[in-house]
Order: C-alpha cells, then sequence, then structure tokens
C-alpha cells in the first residue's frame, strides 16, 4: 500500500496499462505539451491537470499525441483508431466539452456495436474532468455523467477516491466498449492508499463504505466524502447508515442499492447534477419500481438546484450540496417509520 | 498508369455491378418492402471504383448517408448488402443498420454514416492506426460537396497535417447538397485551393471518367503509404436519381440527368475509351452485364424472402460485455 | 420472372403512406410493355402516373377510382396470357402486402431479459456443507467471493461460508436472498422480522377534505361546471371518476334529442388543402380593400367579344385579363413574397380558382398581359376541363404571381379571400348586381360588381393596393384598351 492522490493513481494506470499493452494510445490537447513552442521542452504540461505527465518520454509522441483544440476529431479519431484496433484514452480536458464533441459520443461511438449488427468494437476511453467546488463557473464545472448514462452503449465511471480511480481506469482501458471516464477535479488531490501491482477494479460492483441500519445514502464521486462526514457525525448520537458508492453508473449496481433499501427502508441520495433526470432521480425510480414495499417513507434526494453552475465563492458553496444538508436529510429520512 | 486485363474487366464489373444494385432498389423502392430512407450513387460509380481500386482489405474507408456505391468498392458482399437494406437477420449488420449504415471492419469498411461530416475524424483515427502498425496502409474518408462545409472535416484536415496520418481525403462534388447547389454553399470559388491551405497536396480529377480517378486516387494514396502525410482527392460528378427515394427534385433542370446519362455516363464513357483502343472483347463486357444482373437478381430474391431478426436480438450488442 | 406479377400501391417519397386511384390508363386484358402508363395515383393536390415496369398481360385491375389504399396494397395483376384464372385466383387468395404503415400495429412488448437468457436461474441456493470453519476464516472467504456487499455483511454476520454458496444474479454474483436462503438451510436464519408497529398517530384529517379526482375528472368538471362536491365518487378510497362528473352533468340537464355525428375522414388532397391554407393565414398578414366596378361597358364588349368572334370569353376572363393590365401597371403588386425580400417579376402568371371534386385547384394562365383575352378564355377553359379530369400536372399549377377566384355565379355580394403564398394578393370577384346610380340626368340603374382584393401587408401597402385596384377599375370600365 502506497498513499498517492488520484492525480497520481490515474498517472500509474496510465503507465501501467500503457506498459502492459502497445495498442493503448493517449490524445488529447496538451496531454505532454509544448509541441511547436520555443523551449523545446516536451512535457510541458502533461495533461491540464497533469494525469498525462512523463508518458511521452517512455512512450513517444506516436503513442502520446497532442492534437489542436477540436474536441469533436479528438473523440472522432479515438472512434476510428478504436474500430481499427487500438485502445485509444481520449483526454477532453473538462467534461463540459462533451457538448463540442457530442456527435462523435452520442450518434457514432455509442452506436457503432449496435448498429453494426455487433460486428464491432470501439474500446476506446474518453477521460474529463468534471464537477463545481473550483470557481470554474458554467461552462466548466458541469457533472454531465446523468446524460452520458443515459445514452445506450456507454460506459460510465465515477470515482470517488484514488484507489478506485486507478483500479477503475484499468478497467476502462482493457474494456472492450466505449468508456466514459469522468474524474471530479475537487479530487485531484485527495489523498489515499493505493493497493500495490496491477490491478482493476470490476464495473458494476458499487462499493459499501460504511455499514448501519437505519439509512441508505448512495452517494457518487466528491459527494461520497461529504456523506462521509455526515454520517460520522451521527454515528455519535445512534444513527447509522450503509453508504454505497456506485463507482460506475453505467453499468449501476441496482442490486446492492435494492439490497440495502430492504435493511434500512429508508433512502437518502446525494448527486451533484441538478435534480431533473438526474441519477438521484433515475435511482430513485428503480428503487421506487423494485423496491417499493421495502421503503418506510419518501426517497429523499439531495441535488444542487436545477440551475446552471453559478461562479462566486458564496454562490457556488450554497449550490454545492453541503455535508450539512446531507444530515438534515438523513434526519428527514428517519422520521419515516 | 498501365492497366492489366484484369483490372479492366474488375473495374467495369465493380462499376456495372454498383449501377445495377442501385437502378434495381430504384425500381424496388415503390413497393413499400423498404423502410427508411434510401440514398442512392448511381452517376458517380467512377469515383468509388476509381479510389477503391488502389486499395487493399488492410485499408480503411469511411463512407456517407450515400454509401451503396463505396461498400460495394470496398469488397462488401452484394447479397448481404441487400439483406440489409431489407432489414434481414441475414444482412451485413443483422438488420439494425439499414442502407445508412452498412459496414464491414473485415473490409476495412468502417461504415456508411448518417451524420455529414462524421467521418472524416473518424478515418482520422483509424489512419493514427495505420500509422502505428507501420504496415503502409492507408484510411480514406469519402464526404460530399455539402460536408465539406463541416466544421468538422476542416478539424480532421488540419489535425491529419499535424500528426502526418496517412489519410486521404475524397471529395466527390455531385452539385447538390441535398436540395441545395454546391455552388451556392460552398463560398469559395476554388475547393482545391482551400482544401490546398490546409496544408496537403489535392488531386483532381473527372468523377465521370474512372481512368482519371484511378490516376489522382494513385497518386494520393501513395503518398500517404509513402509516409508523407495526408492527401485530397477532388472528383465532380452528379448523381441521376434524388437526394433520397421519393424526392421528387424540384432543384434540378427537367432535362439534367437525361443530359448526363447520354453525354458523361462513366459506364458508358469506359466502353467507348475500351473500344477506341481496342483492349476487350465487347462480348467479354455483355458477358459481366448479365452476370451482374443475375447476381443483383438472386440478390434481391434472397433479400424478399429473408427472415426479419429476431425480436429477442432488439437487446443484443448494445454492449460487448455489461 | 415469376408468371404472375403483382402491382402494387407505390411509396413515393419518405411520407407517403396512402394514395388514391384517380384513373386507370389500361383496360384489362391489355398487353403493357415495360413503361407504360398503367394507372394514375393521386397523392395530394398532384397526380402521379404509375408506369408498368415489365412486359406482360393486364390480367386484373383490382381497385375501383376513388379508392384511398395503403402503400404495398394490391392493384392489379400482371401475367402472360397463358396464365390461367385459376392460378391468379389462387395467387391473389394468397397475397399478403407489405406493412408499411407508420402507425403502430399489434403492440409487440419488447422482449424480456428472461427470453434471451433461457437458461434462467433457479432461485434455489444450494445448502452450504457444514464443516467446521472458524468465524474468521469464513469471513477471509467471503472477501475474496463475488458477492454482493450487502451479502457479504449478512453472510458474516450469520457464519455463512460463501464460498459453497451458488450466486443467482449476474454472472453468479451472490444477493442477499441467497445467503438468507443458505442460511435458512444452514438452520441459522434470523427469526422473521415483527411486523411493523402501526404508527403512534394518524395525521389530523384536513377540516375540509379535498375531493379526490384526478385531472381528467377536474378538466371534465371545469368544461361542465360541475362543483366536484356536488358528484358521488364511485373510484377507489372515494375518488371522482369522469364517468362520475359525467352522470352528474346529465343528471343536470334535461335530455334533448339525441345527438348523432359521424366523422368523414381527410382525403390526401382536403389535407393538403387545409395544411396549405392554415399556413397562408397564419403567415401572411392579411389586409383587405374592396372597390365596386361598373359593369356598363364590360357587358356589351364581352356580348360583342363572342357574339363577332365565335369566342367564349366569360365575365371572370375579362377580369383576369383586365387585371393583367393592371397588374402590369403597377408591378409591385405583381410579387413573389419570400423570406429575404420581395420578388418582382417581368411576366404576369395569374392562377384562377377551379372547384373540383372534393376540392379546389389553381392552374396557371401564362403572361397574361401579352396574351389576346380569346386566346386567354380558350385557355381557362381547358385548365378548367383538365382541373375536373383530374389530369393537371406539377408545371400546370406553379409559378403564379397572382390568384382571381370568383364566387358570382353563386350569387356572392363579396368575399375575403386567402392568398396563396408566395403570392402578394389575390382578387375576389362577387356577383353583378343591379344598383340606382345618381347620373346628371337622375337616378339609372347599372350594373356593378365589388372586387375584393387581399393582401400580405409586408410587401403591399394600402395606397399601392388602392393604385392596383383604381387601375382595374379604369381598364374594367373603359374595356376597349384590352384589345387596342
Amino acid at each position: 500500500m502506497a498513499v498517492m492522490t488520484m492525480r497520481e493513481a490515474l498517472n500509474a494506470a496510465l503507465f501501467q496499462e500503457m506498459r502492459r499493452d502497445p495498442t493503448v494510445i493517449v490524445l488529447g490537447e496538451d496531454v505532454s505539451g509544448g509541441a511547436g513552442g520555443t523551449s523545446g521542452t516536451r512535457d510541458a504540461a502533461g495533461g491540464i491537470f497533469g494525469v498525462t505527465k512523463g508518458l511521452i518520454h517512455e512512450f513517444g509522441a506516436d503513442r502520446v499525441i497532442d492534437t489542436p483544440i477540436s474536441e469533436s476529431c479528438i473523440v472522432g479519431a479515438a472512434n476510428g483508431a478504436a474500430l481499427a484496433g487500438l485502445r485509444p484514452v481520449a483526454e477532453l480536458m473538462f467534461a463540459d466539452f462533451v457538448g463540442v464533441s457530442l456527435d462523435q459520443i452520442y450518434n457514432q461511438m455509442a452506436k457503432f456495436r449496435y448498429m453494426f449488427g455487433g460486428r464491432a468494437r470501439t474500446p476506446a476511453v474518453i477521460r474529463m474532468s468534471m464537477g463545481a467546488g473550483m470557481n470554474a463557473a458554467a461552462q466548466h464545472s458541469q457533472t454531465v455523467y446523468a446524460m452520458l448514462t443515459a445514452i445506450p452503449g456507454l460506459k460510465v465511471v465515477v470515482p470517488s477516491n484514488p484507489a478506485d480511480a486507478k483500479g477503475l481506469l484499468a478497467s476502462a482501458i482493457r474494456d472492450d466498449d466505449p468508456v466514459m471516464f469522468l474524474e471530479h477535479k475537487a479530487l485531484y488531490s485527495r489523498k489515499g492508499e493505493v493497493p500495490d501491482g496491477d490491478y482493476a477494479t470490476p464495473f458494476g460492483e458499487a462499493a459499501l463504505l460504511r455499514e448501519g441500519e437505519h439509512v441508505t445514502v448512495v452517494a457518487l464521486a466528491r459527494m461520497v466524502g461529504f456523506a462521509e462526514r455526515a454520517i460520522d457525525k451521527l454515528a455519535a448520537e445512534g444513527i447509522t447508515c450503509d453508504l454505497i458508492d456506485p463507482r460506475t453508473t453505467s453499468p449501476l449496481d441496482e442490486d446492492t442499492i435494492l439490497e440495502s433499501v430492504v435493511n434500512t427502508g429508508r433512502l437518502v441520495i446525494v448527486d451533484e447534477s441538478p435534480p431533473r433526470c438526474s441519477l438521484a432521480a433515475d435511482i430513485a425510480a428503480i428503487v421506487a419500481h423494485k423496491g417499493f414495499s421495502s421503503l418506510k417513507g419518501p426517497i429523499i434526494p439531495v441535488t444542487p438546484p436545477h440551475t446552471p453552475v453559478p461562479f462566486a465563492r458564496e454562490l457556488e458553496r450554497a449550490w454545492v450540496p453541503s455535508p450539512e444538508r446531507i444530515e438534515a436529510a438523513i434526519r428527514d429520512a428517519m422520521k419515516a417509520g | 498508369m498501365q492497366l492489366s486485363r484484369e483490372d479492366l474487366l474488375r473495374t467495369y464489373r465493380q462499376m456495372r455491378l454498383i449501377r445495377e444494385f442501385e437502378e434495381r432498389l430504384h425500381v424496388e423502392n415503390r413497393t413499400g418492402e423498404i423502410a427508411g430512407f434510401t440514398h442512392l450513387y448511381a452517376g458517380q460509380e467512377a469515383i468509388a471504383v476509381g479510389v477503391c481500386e488502389n486499395l487493399t482489405d488492410k485499408d480503411y474507408i469511411i463512407s456517407t448517408h450515400r454509401g451503396h456505391g463505396h461498400s460495394i468498392a470496398k469488397g462488401c458482399d452484394v447479397e448481404q448488402m441487400m439483406l440489409e437494406i431489407y432489414g434481414r437477420a441475414d444482412g451485413l449488420c443483422k438488420g439494425r443498420g439499414g442502407s445508412m449504415h452498412i459496414a464491414d471492419l473485415t473490409k476495412g469498411m468502417l461504415g456508411a454514416n448518417g451524420i455529414v461530416g462524421g467521418g472524416p475524424p473518424i478515418a482520422l483515427g483509424a489512419a493514427i492506426a495505420c500509422k502505428l502498425r507501420k504496415d503502409g496502409s492507408v484510411s480514406v474518408s469519402f464526404i460530399g460537396d455539402g460536408a465539406s462545409n463541416q466544421g468538422t472535416v476542416f478539424e480532421a484536415l488540419n489535425m491529419a497535417v499535424v500528426l502526418k496520418a496517412p489519410k486521404v481525403f475524397i471529395f466527390e462534388n455531385n452539385g447538390y447538397s441535398e436540395h441545395t447547389g454546391a455552388s451556392y454553399g460552398i463560398g469559395c470559388d476554388d475547393l482545391a485551393g482551400r482544401i490546398r491551405g490546409f496544408g496537403l497536396p489535392v488531386f483532381e480529377a473527372d468523377g465521370f471518367d474512372v481512368f482519371s480517378v484511378r490516376d489522382a486516387a494513385k497518386a494520393a494514396i501513395d503518398h500517404a503509404r509513402e509516409g508523407k502525410g495526408p492527401s485530397a482527392v477532388l472528383a465532380t460528378a452528379t448523381r441521376y436519381f434524388g437526394h433520397f427515394e421519393g424526392d421528387p427534385q424540384l432543384y434540378r433542370a427537367k432535362d439534367e440527368v437525361e443530359r448526363f446519362r447520354k453525354e458523361k455516363d462513366c459506364l458508358l464513357g469506359f466502353r467507348k475509351k475500351i473500344d477506341e483502343a481496342k483492349l476487350l472483347d465487347k462480348a467479354e463486357l455483355d458477358g459481366i452485364d448479365s452476370e451482374v444482373l443475375a447476381l443483383i437478381e438472386r440478390a434481391m430474391v434472397a433479400a424478399k424472402s429473408a427472415p426479419p431478426p429476431p425480436l429477442s436480438s432488439v437487446l443484443e450488442d448494445v454492449y460487448v460485455r455489461y | 420472372m415469376s408468371r404472375i406479377h403483382p402491382v402494387t400501391l407505390p411509396k413515393w417519397g419518405l411520407e407517403m403512406s396512402e394514395g388514391a386511384i384517380a384513373a386507370w390508363r389500361l383496360e384489362e386484358g391489355a398487353a403493357a410493355a415495360k413503361g407504360v402508363e398503367l394507372v394514375d395515383i393521386e397523392t395530394e393536390k398532384i397526380v402521379n402516373t404509375l408506369e408498368v415496369d415489365r412486359d406482360g398481360v393486364l390480367r386484373r385491375r383490382l381497385a375501383s377510382v376513388g379508392a384511398t389504399l395503403p402503400v404495398g396494397a394490391l392493384i392489379a395483376i400482371l401475367a402472360d396470357a397463358d396464365v390461367s384464372e385459376a392460378e391468379i385466383d389462387a395467387f391473389i387468395a394468397g397475397y399478403r402486402p407489405v406493412n408499411a404503415s407508420f402507425e403502430p400495429g399489434a403492440e409487440v412488448a419488447p422482449p424480456s431479459k428472461q427470453q434471451i437468457n433461457s437458461a434462467a436461474s433457479s432461485a434455489s441456493a444450494a445448502p452450504a456443507v457444514a464443516e467446521a470453519v472458524s468465524a474468521d476464516e469464513i469471513k477471509r472467504r467471503n472477501a475474496a467471493a463475488h458477492a454482493s456487499p450487502i451479502a457479504r455483511r449478512l453472510a458474516d454476520q450469520l457464519g455463512v461460508d460463501l464460498s459453497q454458496v451458488t450466486g443467482t444474479g449476474k454472472e453468479g454474483r451472490i444477493s442477499q436472498a441467497d445467503v438468507e436462503a443458505a442460511a435458512k438451510a444452514l438452520g441459522t436464519a434470523p427469526d422473521a422480522a415483527l411486523p411493523d408497529p402501526s404508527p403512534l398517530s394518524e395525521p389530523a384529517p384536513a377540516a375540509v377534505p379535498e375531493p379526490l379526482a384526478g385531472p381528467a375528472a377536474r378538466r371534465l368538471a371545469r368544461e361542465e361546471n360541475v362543483d366536484l362536491r356536488d358528484v358521488a365518487p364511485t373510484g377507489e378510497k372515494g375518488r371522482i371518476q369522469k364517468e362520475d362528473v359525467r352522470r352528474a352533468a346529465e343528471a343536470r340537464r334535461s335530455g334533448p334529442a339525441e345527438q348523432r355525428s359521424e366523422l368523414t375522414p381527410w382525403t390526401p388532397m382536403r389535407r393538403s388543402i387545409a395544411d396549405a391554407l392554415l399556413r397562408a393565414k397564419q403567415t401572411a398578414p392579411h389586409f383587405y380593400c374592396a372597390m365596386d366596378i361598373s359593369l356598363d361597358a364590360a357587358s356589351p364588349f364581352i356580348e360583342r367579344l363572342n357574339r363577332d368572334n365565335g369566342a367564349r370569353v366569360t365575365i371572370n376572363d375579362f377580369f383576369v385579363k383586365a387585371a393583367g393590365r393592371a397588374l402590369a401597371e403597377t408591378p409591385d403588386v405583381n410579387i413573389h413574397v419570400e423570406a429575404e425580400g420581395v420578388r418582382r417579376f417581368s411576366r404576369v402568371d395569374i392562377a384562377i380558382a377551379v372547384a373540383i371534386e372534393g376540392g379546389l385547384v389553381t392552374p396557371v394562365l401564362r403572361d397574361v398581359d401579352g396574351t389576346d383575352i380569346r386566346a386567354l378564355a380558350a385557355c381557362a377553359a381547358a385548365l378548367a376541363k383538365r382541373a375536373r379530369a383530374r389530369t393537371l400536372t406539377s408545371d400546370d399549377l406553379k409559378g403564379a404571381t397572382f390568384t382571381v377566384s370568383n364566387l358570382g355565379m353563386h350569387g356572392v355580394r363579396a368575399f375575403d379571400a386567402i392568398i396563396n403564398p408566395p403570392q402578394g394578393a389575390i382578387l375576389a370577384l362577387g356577383a353583378a348586381r343591379r344598383e340606382a346610380r345618381e347620373t346628371p340626368s337622375g337616378i339609372a340603374f347599372g350594373s356593378v360588381l365589388t372586387a375584393t382584393m387581399s393582401c400580405d401587408h409586408r410587401a403591399i401597402d394600402g395606397v399601392l393596393a388602392a393604385r392596383f385596384l383604381s387601375a382595374l377599375k379604369r381598364i374594367a370600365e373603359d374595356p376597349l384598351s384590352l384589345v387596342l
């Protein structure tokens, strides 16, 4: 076990997989950086958040490809490279740029296999930073995973800690389907214990991070840490919770959530996405359909308001669900049954 | 360029096969059996064949919504294509793609594509794979005059040059972006110059003449194969049918197609040249004509009587594994 | 080719799902060669002709004129002369048309996962073999098992060794239910949970309970002016159903005679007329100007034309010609209104409205100002005849710059017509009527009609409309200028 940041864990996964498989390539804006500069320095950036740092020195410019600012074409090129037998890992910098490249994601990569009658594979990974909390304002702070989860044909990964980030990125690269890999930008510097050696964390298996008997709490990405704070505080008062981190929203480990609800009868879902058609709404619908008889009271979502992400510090703090709001939601849930 | 007898016969057969395939679909499309959108390629055969005659199964192409010609020229199975167009279980895409999404990865055919301008970035990615494999293979995108104005195409042109990718851009100007004249949609008078401005060589061809296209495409493809980076071919032709089947073509002069069919047709032109040069026996070409018609009749009979996909297959192949 | 060839209603274009037989061009028993015209099929305003696509004899016509049929319907049989009638009968009896409908047919539920994984797992887990294993060892084994975290926790609590349990989930994943079943088999199952105690306090009922009703019932109540508190509910938990509201409304009414109705479905032509008119009225801001025009000079002029030249000029022809001249004088009315601006035309092409069975068509007279009035009249008569015979082509209907519509023959005094986009204006003619007028020599009776012009105000202002109408009046009241 070593303690490292999520940034370092992701970087370790890229090194691990590129060494393991010569068909893995990395492409995107500034994945190395410095190309065409006047200093002659390569790896001047190593990715805008430093996740791809150092790769070019070991794997060369043919496998670590700096591209122009052309998001459609970056994703499109990942699509074509994948169809042609490579395992591209493309970086989109910000998840918000899914908007720029949506055709290549939504109409192309997600549908190739199905529409070509199962006779194609698109093992591409699109990495992107997501989420609010860094005052990056409306066009650089969205979570986007709800929209991507709604697209059949894509797999969607939302790690909440360094160990999972490394294991899930390894799985994403080895997976034969297109994977959207969303890294919360406020978590890059979060430290955690990471197992040594090669490992891959399977998709569709939730993590049970706290165990309790009164309330099931489902939280994603940065919200997992916030939920832990709220849950640990309430434990002192004798209110105990199951905390479930789905880790992948597509496929989604419905069983773990439903089984926990059978035991607790109460459900709080914490999702940093605007509420309409969010993961909170999706999970609530699944539980209302398949776990209705276990519920003792209404399902309680904890989400931001249905607005774009505001810029000002005060506004953004109020916008992002806080540990205090999660605590209040758990107390609300306790009023039922 | 010197062509062998086999080359000439194959070139003629490919063009004839595309032509009869499309002519037959045009008639059959009236019956209502074919669902959805069908866009026919008749009139442009010299371009698809002139380009693909320079390619092998290791090379990639990506096509457009008007994809039957490129698919046949790249070697897709005609009967399986027909089954696909009729939405049958044994179609090239198991009946899940239809006319607009015919693909065969084993032939390096990365699919017909319903998004105008969607292809070039994807072909660029395949070119990155070709470059990494170092086997001299290339990747080719076909687009029309309409897509030539799409941002995705500009991005792919520029990125291909930046990455020195073995990617060949084929621009097929058939005169119309759906129902609008190309001269209106393309803002500059000099499309070749516009493409050259991205930093790659452009080889121009007469899209009605398969020999002209073949020469231009060979030059462009050799350039890419030799590791000199991307290149482009610009060819002009016309389409004999509407944008899609059922298009009343109110934007075209009444006798325009008739005139092209009489004066510029690529198959008539081929026969004329061959005749003048005394290269092949007329009977040989006539034999190909009847063989092709029989092949299409067989494919059509098979397609009309083949079973539809089983209902359960609606859930298949969303993922490799989920 | 098989010896019997079915001819089906063709699909012309993406959205065509039905068509009507307008006219047969070939008799039963006639030999047909490829390319011969077989039948006219009406889709919208326009009639298309279906040609035969192979040689043969037209043995049967299976659809009568006027029938509206779906795409793919069998309409005729082509066969060689030597095919027997019985063979054809058998072919027709066994023919199954293509279903080209866009409507959902027999609803088919999507297949379930079970249908696909026919190997539906049975939910019975094999009991674990009882062997003396320490709790710690079981926990160690359980940590490595393919199980949901909740199942693992329960197994640890109950001492179930997951390495001995068969999972029923995806790819053999062990669920909480599997652990419970295994525990039961081992005899370590937890006691059945006690039923939940009933809540200590019922919520206080609201002071005046709002009647329970769904949105449909509420809407009907609003429409029928029924107070929901007066309605006797029959639904579950006292919920008011739509039927209950209807009954309450019925009870309030004393019944007048029963109202019956029947729906005449839109024909393709009627529907396309409706769409076009709706678009016209919604997109062009109409305004109207009326002008009374004396016929005292026009009537004898027309009579004389017809007497001396054997022509058949009608009052309508006369006004089309006069409008043509007036448009030539005020070219700003001879226009199309387009998105980018107003397009002025050098030539005057006037459409005339012709009523036909089931609708209205507007064929076009070309170069009205440059054509002699007698030739114009002959042309108009021919167009009207072809309109009624349904043999107009799309060329006959295209490109008019102005329209004249006339209801005078039905005694209508005056009316406001709807413009035919992209034209800028339309002229509506009423009936000739006798009117008393003051003249220098006293009161005199004269013939007069009202011409009402509808204009698209985006391109034509009131003053311009008035200029056109004044020119029309001047020309119509001094008709010699039309032949001089």
